[in-house]
Formats: C-alpha cells, structure tokens, sequence
C-alpha cells in the first residue's frame, strides 16, 4: 500500500494546491496534514500575509481560511486573494458561525463553502474536491480566452447572457458586421464552431 | 383543596367578628383608664396636658386601618356615656357628641391619607418609618385645627379666638394629644409587631444603629441635663430648650427606638415636675416644649432609619449589580469557552480518526503515533483548564481573600476577553509581568475588574490594539490599559456600571483606579493595588 503521505512523481504534477490559513498552529497543521494525506498538495500558513506576499508565484486551486484571525480576518483576505487570482476556491471556516457571516462568505466574498468548527471530515474533504474542480475549470476557461481582445471579451460576455448579434451591436455602440467579424475572432481563437459550444467553454 | 376552600368563607367573617369585637372591648377598657389617667394634668379651660387615650386611638387606627373606624367611635362613645360625660337629656348633647366623635374621626381621615401617600409614592419622606413619624405629628395637627374651627362656628359658642380660654384650650388639646401619640403609640405597635414577626429586619437595623453610637448618646443626654437643670434655675418654663437639641441629635444618630427611649425619660421627668408647677403659663410652656422635644426627636429618629433603609437597599442594589456583572462575564467567558472548545476539537476530530486509521496498519510509523499521542494530550489538556476556569468563575458566589500572582490574573482576563477583542478587531497586547508581584485578595472579583476595565477600552477603540502592562509603583502593583479611543466608536451602550463596579472592588481591596489622557490621543486607566508581603521580598 502506497503512503499517502509520499505520492508518486506523476501523482505530484497532478496534484491540486491546497493553502490552510488558520492563527490556531495545530488545527492548521492537523488539516493539512489531513488534505495531504487525501491527495492534494497542502500548505499551512499561521498568519494570512506572508501568504499574500508569496502566492503569486504559487497560485492555489483551493484556500481553506479562518474567519477570525488577529490582523487581517478571513474576509479582508478574501477581498485580496480575489484581486490576484480570480481563479481560485475559497472554503471559510469558523468557531462563531452567524447566518449573517455565513450569507456575506457566499454572496460578497465567494466562498464555495462556510464551515464551522468542530470541523466534520468528510465534509471538509468533499467541499475540497468540489473547489479543485471548480478551480481547474476557472483556469481553464481563463486559458481558452486568454487571447481574447477585451472588445472580444466583452461581446463574448454579451453573447453568453443570450443577446443576438443586432442586439450587442446597439449596447456597444458598433455596426451588426463588426461584431460579426469580432463572433468570428472568439470562435478561431477558443476553437468553437458555433454559440452551443461557447456556452459550454464557458461553463467549463 | 376545594373542600378547604369552600369551608372557609363563612368561617372566616365569625373570626374576624370575635377578634374585632374582642379587639374594641379591650380598646374601649384602656380608653377608660388612659382617660382617667389624664385628668392628672388638667387645669382650666382644658382637660388634660397629657392625654395617652389619644396614643391608643391612634395605635389602634394606625395597625388595624381606618376600618376600624366605626369601632373606636362606639367604644369611645360608650366609655364617654358610662362615665357620665354623656347625659343623654342635657340639651347640648349633641355639640358633646360632636366633640367626643371629631377627633376619632381626624384621626381616621389623616391616617388613611398618610397611609395613601406611604402606598403611592417613591420619595424619601414615603420610606418607612417617616409615614409614620409624619403622621405622629398630623393627626394632632388637624385634630387640633378641626376643633378651632368648630369652637368658631358651633352653636352658642361663648369663646373667640383672641380670648385667653381659645387659645389655651386649642393648644393644651394638640399638647396632650401630641404627648400621647409620641409616647404611647410607637410601644403599642411595636408589641402588635413582635405578634405578627413581620419586620425582623427592621429591628435588626434599628438595634445596629442604637450600639454604633451608645455611648456618644448618652454623653449627649448628660450634657443636655446638665443645661436644662441651669435653665430651670432662670425659668423652669425654658428649661426643656436644650433637650430639644439633645433629642433630635440622639435621633439623628441612634434611630428611632433610642429616641423614643430618650423622649420617655424626659417626658417622666417633665411631667413629675409639671405636676408641682401651680403656674398653668409655666406649666403650659413646659408641656409645648415637651412637645417639641417629642416632635422632633421622634422624626429626627424616623429619618436617621429611613436613610439606614434607603442605604441598605442602595448596598442591596450594589451586590445585586455586582451579580448582573458578573453574568456578564460569565456570559462572555461561554462564548470565548464555545470559541477556543472548537478549536482544540477540531484538531482531536481530525487526528484521533487518522490515529484510529493508523492503529489499524502494520507499517504505521511508531514515531507519528508518539507525536499524534502527544498532540492529543496537549489538547485535552488546554481543555481541562479551560473547564477549570469557567468552573472557577462560575461556581462560587464569593471567595476568600488570598494571596494572588498578578500574572496570574492577567491571564485569565486575558482568557477571558481575548474573544471579545477578536470580534472588535482589537489586537491585545499584553507585556511581561513579573512573578514576584502578587497581591492580596479575591480572585473573581479583581478578575471581573480587569475584565470590565478592558471591555471599556475595546468599546472605544474598535479597530486598533490595546497595550496592558504591568509595574511596580513602591509597595504597589500597577496594571495600566492604554488605548486610543476611535472617533468611529460608536456611543458607549452600557451606562458607565462597569467602571463603577470596577472601581469599587479595587477600592475594597485597597487600591484605586486613576485616569490619565495624553495630548497625543492615548488613555491610560491604571489600577493600583496593595502589593502583598512575598517570602522572596
């Protein structure tokens, strides 16, 4: 039986990065050590801003914070993590749990999930799996429209929430054969053939 | 029980009929006899300069309630026609009925009014027993008055209200019923009392007062003897003035009971000489200034209780915010115990389950068991204490003084409030203190002090860190909380209890708390507390 604790060399490239940001030092090391023993690649951090200072060079696909912390609580952490990599899961969790806290992590700040301490394993691990996942097809998507012009982009957004092409033309203040030639640059460069398949990329 | 219920109604109204009709017999007996009694200080144009039946009137009135009206009327009445006052075919029977059943009724009508007042409203002069002391001195006053006023106007009235017999007769009835009240009546309800146990406490406070201040008492009354035997040398009409200062001073201080004691005294020895006088002037100025000796010892004695009482219940108030603190705390405490229990709970979720994993693996590294052990006893450990704590605070009511380290209790206010700070965005920053500081006292409470000093400062100051040091000033320890209050906090919700609460547990305990604003924003509040005497010096 292999350790979990030491994958495979393949096993690592394929790894998803798990950050654990907690001011409790045994409670951070205990889940990492758990997400590590799970498969993924985790880091604990005491203290959330040497991790801002160091994540650009290794952007995570999930961060895993506490709410409550001494300089800088999960919140205003979030809010920052969201300006440098849009990309990324966050999973808040606290001792205090309130509805009002609960809703603002979702709705304001993004979070894919809110949970509270005493932490329950198997829920953890599986909001975990749900935030790589969504993590990997955020950086897809990201990659397939990386070459996009940001006038494309912006038609791409418009086409996405179901305008024709006359439509976008008159929000955007343009002529129905210039969105048609700019429909056709998002396709070459995304590799779609028709608006069917650009809905699906961009759902990932 | 139904049964009971249903048996008790007409029970009821036969008992309470025996016991009113035993209660208006014995009246109208000790009437009689008080009346007779007076007749010892009669002179012309009044009947009595003493007149203790006005003290039973009262009593009675006083203890049963206006209700008892009617009774005392009919007793008196009969009492009045038994000794021949009455002669039921004299032609001005009914102007001797008036002036037998109108003071009675004055008594009734003041006494339900006072008593009135007593039920509705909160002022000082409504704490027991000013009601009574007040009414002491009303019922005689519109007694009096009531009498003026139908000598003007009864029929074939022969006296005017310049005249010598006026006068004479309106002041000797105020005289003698005002002298009857005060010395009669507080013994009378004080024997109904101790019948009915309902006031214990009352006596209690009353015997308190009288042993602080014994001696001081009687010092004063010898000296106020002294005076008025000198005066009674110049005039004997003048010689009860200093007693009147005696009396009230000895009221003041002792209560009500040494006051009346007092007023007793002098009221045998006035009336012993007053018998002696021939002079009805003399005699007269003698029992007025009784009077007011009675008057005003009396209620100087009344208020000196109700400003013990009202202080007792102000002392009452104290504990009992005291206690509201001190939930509050505790309060506070459960919801650091619900934060920090998480934690540590998360952490022996986690690693017992991968401990449990590993228990069941043959290759599992002895080296990681030793460390999860390890980590697992290092939390059930932070728990216990943390149970120990709350166990502490919450448990006992009150503690005894004992010598504590101020490290100590720096960190278990710490424990304490460190959520609250959390929550606030308040960065605690606690420095060093020395193991040697320690002081003498109680725990909890200098505890709830520290805790209720910080809250302030976090109140302030959200947002931005609060600093606590700890030094030595001479033979005092010092903890000082400096903060910077935040112009963005919003108005204080409490209404300053914790700081006064603070402040009167270091002040028990010695100390004191000062305050100190800097130019550049900074508050520093220092609390000092007497240092205690350590082996290590």
């Amino acid at each position: 039986m292999a350790d979990p604790e030491m994958p495979s060399p393949a096993a690592i490239a394929d790894q998803a990065l798990v950050y654990v940001v907690d001011d409790d030092c045994d409670l951070c090391n205990a889940v990492s050590r758990l997400l590590r023993r799970n498969g993924h690649a985790a880091e604990a951090f005491l203290d959330p801003l040497p991790l801002l200072d160091v994540y650009q060079a290794a952007p995570a696909h999930c961060i895993i914070t506490d709410v409550m912390m001494g300089d800088l609580d999960g919140f205003a952490f979030a809010d920052r993590i969201r300006a440098i990599d849009p990309g990324t899961a966050l999973i808040f969790m606290t001792a205090w749990p309130t509805t009002a806290n609960a809703v603002d992590a979702v709705r304001h700040y993004g979070g894919l999930d809110y949970l509270e301490k005493p932490l329950d394993e198997e829920r953890l691990l599986r909001s975990v799996s749900e935030a790589i996942d969504w993590s990997r097809r955020q950086r897809a998507i990201a990659a397939r429209t990386a070459r996009l012009t940001p006038r494309e982009r912006e038609v791409l957004d418009l086409l996405l929430i179901g305008q024709t092409n006359k439509m976008i033309a008159g929000s955007l203040g343009l002529s129905i054969k210039t969105i048609e030639d700019h429909r056709a640059a998002i396709m070459a460069k995304t590799g779609t053939s028709n608006l069917a398949q650009l809905m699906a990329l961009a759902k990932g | 029980m139904p049964s009971s219920s249903f048996m008790l109604p007409p029970a009821f109204p036969s008992s309470r009929l025996r016991r009113d009709a035993a209660l208006m017999i014995g009246y109208g007996l000790l009437f009689f006899l008080a009346h007779g009694v007076a007749s010892q200080w009669s002179g012309s144009y009044f009947y009595s300069l003493f007149y203790p039946a006005a003290g039973l009137r009262f009593a009675l009135l006083w203890h049963a309630g206006p209700r008892f009206l009617p009774h005392i009327l009919l007793a008196e009445l009969m009492m009045q026609w038994l000794s021949g006052s009455i002669q039921p075919h004299y032609p001005g029977i009914f102007n001797d009925l008036a002036n037998i059943m109108r003071p009675p009724v004055f008594y009734g009508i003041v006494i339900a009014l006072v008593r009135w007042i007593e039920k509705r409203n909160r002022a000082d002069i409504a704490t027991p027993p000013m009601p009574f002391a007040l009414a002491t001195v009303l019922t005689p006053t519109f007694a009096t008055l009531a009498q003026l006023a139908w000598m003007i106007v009864q029929p074939g009235g022969q006296s005017l209200p310049s005249s010598e017999p006026f006068a004479t007769t309106a002041i000797s009835f105020f005289v003698g019923d005002m002298l009857g009240i005060v010395l009669i009546a507080p013994p009378l309800l004080l024997l109904l009392r101790a019948r009915s146990r309902s006031e214990e406490g009352d006596d209690r406070l009353e015997r308190d007062l009288r042993l602080r201040h014994g001696g001081e008492a009687g010092i004063v009354f010898a000296c106020g003897w002294a005076f008025a035997f000198a005066l009674m040398q110049v005039d004997p009409g003048l010689m009860l003035m200093p007693i009147i200062l005696t009396t009230s001073w000895i009221g003041l201080r002792c209560g009500r009971i040494t006051a009346w004691f007092t007023i007793v005294a002098i009221a045998i020895a006035t009336l012993t000489i007053s018998q002696g006088i021939e002079d009805i002037p003399t005699r007269m100025a003698l029992h007025v200034t009784l009077a007011a000796v009675a008057v005003s010892g009396y209620l100087a004695g009344s208020y000196a209780e109700a400003q013990a009482r009202a202080q007792q219940a102000i002392a009452r108030r104290d504990r009992m915010l005291y206690q509201a603190e001190r939930l509050k705390t505790l309060r506070a405490m459960s919801v650091a115990v619900i934060h920090e229990i998480s934690q540590p709970l998360s952490t022996l979720s986690i690693e017992s389950r991968h401990l449990a994993r590993l228990a069941k693996e043959e290759t599992a590294s002895r080296e990681e068991i030793g460390e999860i052990a390890g980590l697992l006893e290092r939390k059930v450990n932070a728990l216990s204490d943390m149970v120990r704590r709350l166990r502490r605070f919450g448990g006992r009511t009150v503690d005894e003084p004992s010598p504590l380290a101020l490290a100590a209790l720096i960190e278990d206010m710490a424990a304490i409030i460190r959520p609250e700070a959390r929550n606030a965005r308040i960065l605690l920053r606690i420095g060093p203190v020395g193991k040697d500081l320690a002081v003498l006292g109680q725990e909890i409470e200098l505890v709830q002090a520290l805790v209720n000093l910080v809250r302030n400062a976090i109140a302030a100051s959200p947002g931005s860190s609060i600093t606590i040091t700890v030094d030595r000033i001479d033979n005092q320890g010092r903890v000082t909380i400096a903060n910077v209050p935040s112009p963005d906090a919003r108005p204080y919700p409490g209404m300053g209890v914790g700081t006064l609460v603070a402040r009167a547990i270091v002040e028990a305990h010695g100390g004191g708390i000062t305050r100190e604003d800097h130019d550049d924003g900074f508050i520093f509040h220092h609390l000092s507390l007497p240092l205690a005497e350590t082996r290590h010096g």
